[in-house]
């Protein structure tokens, strides 16, 4: 199993194989406990998150695309989503209008030059750490709000009583300083 | 590598990237990328930098316990049968469909992107997004919440579960696998209920294997969908319509 792909494993899951889907696990739990930890700041529902990702990986039908990117942001995806749902939930927030989980689940890494590949995960998040310094305080506001908490641009708008256009437009500067540090740093 | 931005469009990108665009803004955008290679330009570039916020993250160690825990979860009934319950066969024609690209995803995607490069791909993987945005709201079970089973009395059992809703299309079903029960006796039965401001509603009975597995589904209405808590009863037969046993898991 250990010489598979992730390809390779997402289809022998699809054909029911228990043992892939272990190696799957052993390979990506350490992220997607993290994520799940980081999302909800506790160890007991981060464990129901990581039980609903696997189980969501073990039952998915259309299953991982290898064309719509790398597998790694696919898995995050999903567990993003499950996590967001988790907070939705608790939050009884019965006036949430819902994400467009498919959607969300469909936004893809572009497969080339993609920065995971190049370094080591290590490597990348003290690379991100450092573009994280060239963030205002608003700004890493929105990515906690908009990518750990999953509150639409919408909500965060009306939380902050601002305009969408400004909310909007700060993603977009936020999006293009970490892109762009990234960039710098990894000497590109 | 700073890029003049003259595009109007390009800050309205986000709720595209964000999937938060309607789907006639989402085929706005579509056209509109065609035609302004900035906003191409753009769309890539923010995609990467929502890709690696993830990546920030701290190491933590995982609980060593926590792989048995997935795993037992999802394997406690497939012992005796080979699929999920809540998979659907899938159709002939998507099956075929499936293996083909299946076949040529490796080789004939990578060579593909590489040589036609960022246009052809963005068109090519917006509609097939649309596409697949309209065909999983149809086929795809999500699973939309999870629960926990715990023995009403941990003393003297071990007895655990976990419970799922999951929505396909427009219908959500609960579905439950516990291990850990005592066999029947006679026409005993466990029983599922869904409790709301103290009121009970049956979700139907089941029995456990030799092994003390037991698995049931019930597919929620509307008005089934507001409980406040899961219950499972160990029943003197299958017949009631309030619980008369004693509570042997709970949420």
């Amino acid at each position: 199993m250990q010489n598979k792909s992730d390809v390779e494993l997402m289809q022998l899951i699809k054909e029911k194989h228990r043992p892939a889907l272990e190696e799957l696990y052993d390979r990506y739990i350490k992220l997607v406990y993290s994520f799940s930890l980081k999302a909800t700041k506790d160890p007991d529902k981060a464990k129901v998150i990581v039980q609903a990702v696997f189980m969501r990986i073990w039952t998915t039908e259309t299953g991982y695309n290898p064309e719509k990117g790398q597998f790694v942001n696919w898995l995050l995806t999903i567990t993003r989503n499950i996590t967001i749902d988790h907070h939705r939930k608790e939050k009884k927030e019965s006036s949430f209008i819902a994400f467009g989980q498919d959607q969300l689940e469909q936004i893809p890494g572009y497969p080339a030059n993609n920065p995971a590949e190049i370094v080591s995960r290590k490597l990348l998040r003290e690379q991100i750490q450092k573009a994280y310094q060239y963030l205002s305080n608003s700004q890493i506001e929105l990515i906690q709000w908009l990518y750990w908490e999953g509150y639409t641009l919408r909500e965060i708008a009306d939380m902050k009583k601002e305009p969408i256009g400004t909310i909007k437009s700060r993603l977009h500067q936020t999006l293009k300083i970490l892109r762009n540090r990234m960039v710098t740093e990894m000497g590109e | 590598m700073t890029i003049n931005h003259s595009c109007s469009l390009s800050i309205e990108l986000v709720s595209y990237l964000l999937g938060e665009a309607t789907e006639e803004e989402m085929i706005l955008f579509e056209e509109h990328l065609l035609n302004c290679s900035d906003c191409r330009n753009e769309v890539q570039e923010m995609r990467e930098a929502w890709n690696l916020i993830p990546f920030k993250l701290d190491d933590v160690e995982v609980p060593s316990e926590l792989k048995s825990e997935v795993m037992n979860a999802i394997f406690q009934d497939d012992r005796s049968s080979n699929t999920t319950p809540l998979e659907n066969k899938p159709r002939p024609e998507s099956k075929l469909f499936g293996s083909i690209r299946q076949t040529l995803i490796g080789v004939a995607a990578a060579v593909l992107l590489l040589t036609f490069g960022g246009v052809l791909w963005n068109n090519f993987q917006l509609r097939e997004e649309l596409t697949e945005v309209k065909e999983k709201t149809q086929h795809t079970a999500e699973v939309i919440k999870v629960y926990s089973l715990k023995s009403a009395d941990p003393a003297s059992s071990s007895a655990q579960g976990n419970a799922w809703i999951y929505q396909q299309g427009d219908t959500r079903q609960l579905v439950f696998k516990v291990q850990g029960l005592a066999s029947t006796q006679g026409s005993e039965a466990y029983q599922v209920w869904l409790i709301h401001d103290g009121k009970r509603t049956s979700c139907g009975t089941f029995q456990v294997d030799q092994d003390g597995n037991g698995f049931l589904s019930y597919p929620l209405h509307d008005n089934d969908l507001a409980f406040d808590a899961i219950g499972v009863s160990l029943e003197p037969d299958a017949n009631g319509t309030q619980p008369r046993g004693k509570k042997v898991l709970g949420t």
